[in-house]
């Protein structure tokens, strides 16, 4: 499984360069970089893990689609239709096994936490709970800042 | 509990603006918005009132009978801050009720501005490093935002410009907490403290990484554009605290607070801060547009708070966090003011302006009011943190670094003096003759940020005693504690 964890994050990141679509390109890496946080975790680096998650599967996404918007690379970009079959073939099949392998993961002793054993959610739900709620400010601003965008460029005529 | 109602409340609010958006297009989120800014300014007041005045205050929250790992701490500093975060928040959002009218969805606009002061409250609260990169962020985000807000090339290309750079500066902040998450095991900031971590390389990437959030020059580069292209009350809530908080602000607390304050931290502190005052202000000079001025002029103001908070003496910082507070307030006001006048002459080129201060007798006065503080007119809020800031440079006997202090504050008087000539006084533009004053709450929040520069300034005493003391003490223990571990440790 942690074969299949390892190519899921080379094979993304691949994605990530080769894709045209800028869109895809970033589901890509964030996809990579969940993969990545997933292996940390299991090599007892739950912070490691935890950062990795927040800071390129959270963050540097909402920066890369905002900036994707602003400079309104999201209008169609002609991809061939192999590696975007190829694409969603692999990204459904991957996206089962980050499930299984979040659900499966197994507990890992926190040695911030005086050697308590600990999956990774309670590591972010408890550990880092601050973090999450800073996540949850970071797709609030996303969100709002991406519907503002579409609206003054419809208020323009754009 | 209480404390995390700072972050709690502007989320929740900004989460529901959508929907009230749906209900009223502007009235409900008018109302809602600036209900919850007044109901933080209330509640940061309150806490100041019950606060000991010592010591602080750390709260793990409950949740199903779990605790959560919410670690909000309040000390002198954050509580500061807190009052200057909702006292600009309040200004702003009591001016936008009718400034942003004309740019589109209202419950958009408060939604990103409820997120931007939640994430400047939790940067203030937090008691971990990581934590306040994250909000950091967000802040960050929710500024691109309104840069953005414009709908214009030139917003666009301000907000790129801003966005990019900001990333730059993140990454720095990023690569810093590493290199002290790898050597320490923590992102704690007591944690850090405790262990005695110093490293040369994290102070650099932290340096420039702050340097780059509030503009100190050579990092300057994104302020000029982003403040002249977004709607007028994001340069009056970035450069009025965002600035302060996402980089003057953490830049203390790590300095001070976190890693040994020591000389050369200093020294470097000193260099951006007198090279900021004169580039700042030498900039500033040739500007036509008002928001260009400003943003410039912000430049060389957060050089002097820098100059003062990084002499490292009672007197120095003491100085620099009432020049923090005072910029706050007359920068914010001088930027509201900038947007009223475009607001009502569809421009803020000061070359196409004149005489407008006949039928702008309000606003005018409110200029008059902000640039008299933003140069050091006694008796108003900026001659006495300046005043400071010039006595500390004078007791470590750095003569010439107080006398261009002084020349670049009287500089500062010349062009700010200069504008309100050329907008405001002499005779009405062609063109310009029909031109009203703004209405009713734009009004109603310059003259009161004109009122607490007033009150600032009078009442200077009381302010240092209740606001900047404790504030300043938690910087000086800081390097108090720095010293007491370099002695001990040889």
């Amino acid at each position: 499984m942690d074969v299949i964890l390892l190519a899921g994050v080379i094979i993304f990141a691949a994605f990530a360069v080769l894709l045209k679509d800028m869109l895809k390109a970033v589901i890509s890496l964030m996809i990579s970089s969940i993969m990545l946080g997933i292996v940390f975790f299991k090599l007892h680096a739950p912070y490691a893990g935890v950062f990795e998650i927040s800071v390129v599967a959270g963050l540097i996404m909402v920066l890369f689609i905002m900036t994707i918007s602003l400079i309104g690379s999201d209008a169609d970009v002609k991809e061939p239709a192999v590696p975007v079959a190829v694409f969603i073939v692999l990204f459904l099949i991957f996206s089962v096994v980050i499930m299984l392998r979040i659900f499966c993961l197994p507990q890992v002793s926190h040695q911030l936490m005086s050697g308590e054993q600990m999956r990774i959610g309670e590591v972010l739900w408890i550990c880092r709970t601050f973090d999450m709620v800073g996540q949850i400010s970071v797709i609030f601003a996303g969100v709002f800042v991406l519907l503002a965008v579409v609206s003054a460029r419809r208020r323009n005529g754009k | 509990m209480f404390l995390f109602i700072f972050v709690a409340l502007p989320l929740i609010t900004a989460s529901f603006m959508l929907i009230a958006g749906r209900f009223s297009r502007k009235l409900l989120p008018d109302f809602l918005a600036n209900l919850c800014f007044f109901l933080l300014l209330c509640a940061s007041i309150a806490i100041s009132r019950l606060w000991p005045g010592a010591g602080q205050y750390s709260h793990v929250l409950k949740w199903f009978n779990t605790n959560l790992n919410i670690a909000v701490v309040l000390d002198g500093l954050s509580l500061l801050m807190i009052f200057t975060v909702s006292l600009v928040a309040l200004s702003t959002g009591l001016f936008s009720i009718n400034y942003m009218n004309r740019y589109g969805s209202k419950s958009l606009f408060y939604a990103i501005l409820l997120v931007l002061v939640a994430s400047m409250n939790a940067i203030v609260l937090t008691a971990d490093l990581f934590t306040m990169y994250i909000f950091i962020e967000s802040a960050g985000i929710a500024s691109y935002g309104l840069v953005s807000l414009g709908g214009t090339k030139y917003s666009t290309e301000g907000a790129f410009k801003y966005l990019v750079l900001s990333a730059i500066a993140s990454s720095f902040i990023l690569l810093g907490i590493a290199g002290v998450f790898v050597s320490t095991g923590t992102t704690g900031i007591k944690e850090i403290a405790g262990s005695g971590f110093f490293s040369k390389f994290s102070v650099i990437l932290f340096l420039g990484g702050f340097s780059l959030k509030c503009a100190l020059v050579p990092f300057h580069a994104w302020m000029p554009d982003a403040y002249t292209a977004a709607p007028a009350v994001l340069p009056a809530i970035s450069s009025g605290v965002f600035v302060k908080v996402a980089g003057i602000y953490a830049m203390a607390r790590v300095f001070f607070n976190m890693l040994p304050f020591n000389a050369e931290v200093s020294s470097v502190m000193v260099y951006l801060g007198i090279i900021s005052i004169i580039a700042g202000a030498f900039l500033a000079l040739g500007q036509a547009r008002l928001r260009r001025m400003l943003a410039y002029s912000s430049i060389s103001q957060v050089g002097y708070i820098i100059l003062g908070i990084g002499l490292g003496t009672p007197l120095g910082i003491i100085g620099g966090l009432l020049h923090l507070f005072n910029h706050s307030v007359f920068k914010a006001l001088l930027f509201l003011n900038a947007g009223a006048v475009e607001y009502a002459a569809g421009t803020d080129d000061s070359l196409k302006l004149g005489g407008l201060g006949k039928n702008m007798p309000f606003t005018s006065t409110a200029n008059i009011v902000g640039l008299l503080s933003a140069a050091g007119v006694p008796p108003l809020n900026g001659f006495w943190s300046k005043l400071i800031i010039v006595i500390a440079l004078l007791q470590v006997k750095m003569f010439l670094y107080a006398f261009v202090a002084i020349f670049i504050s009287v500089l500062t008087l010349w062009y700010l003096l200069l504008i309100q000539r050329r907008v405001f006084f002499g005779k009405v533009r062609e063109g310009l003759q029909n031109t009203r004053e703004v209405p009713f709450w734009m009004n109603f929040s310059m003259v009161g940020l004109g009122l607490v520069c007033v009150w600032a300034g009078v009442s200077f005493a009381p302010v240092i005693l209740k606001w900047i003391l404790p504030a300043a003490n938690v910087l000086i223990e800081g390097i108090r504690t720095s010293l007491s571990n370099f002695v001990i440790g040889g």
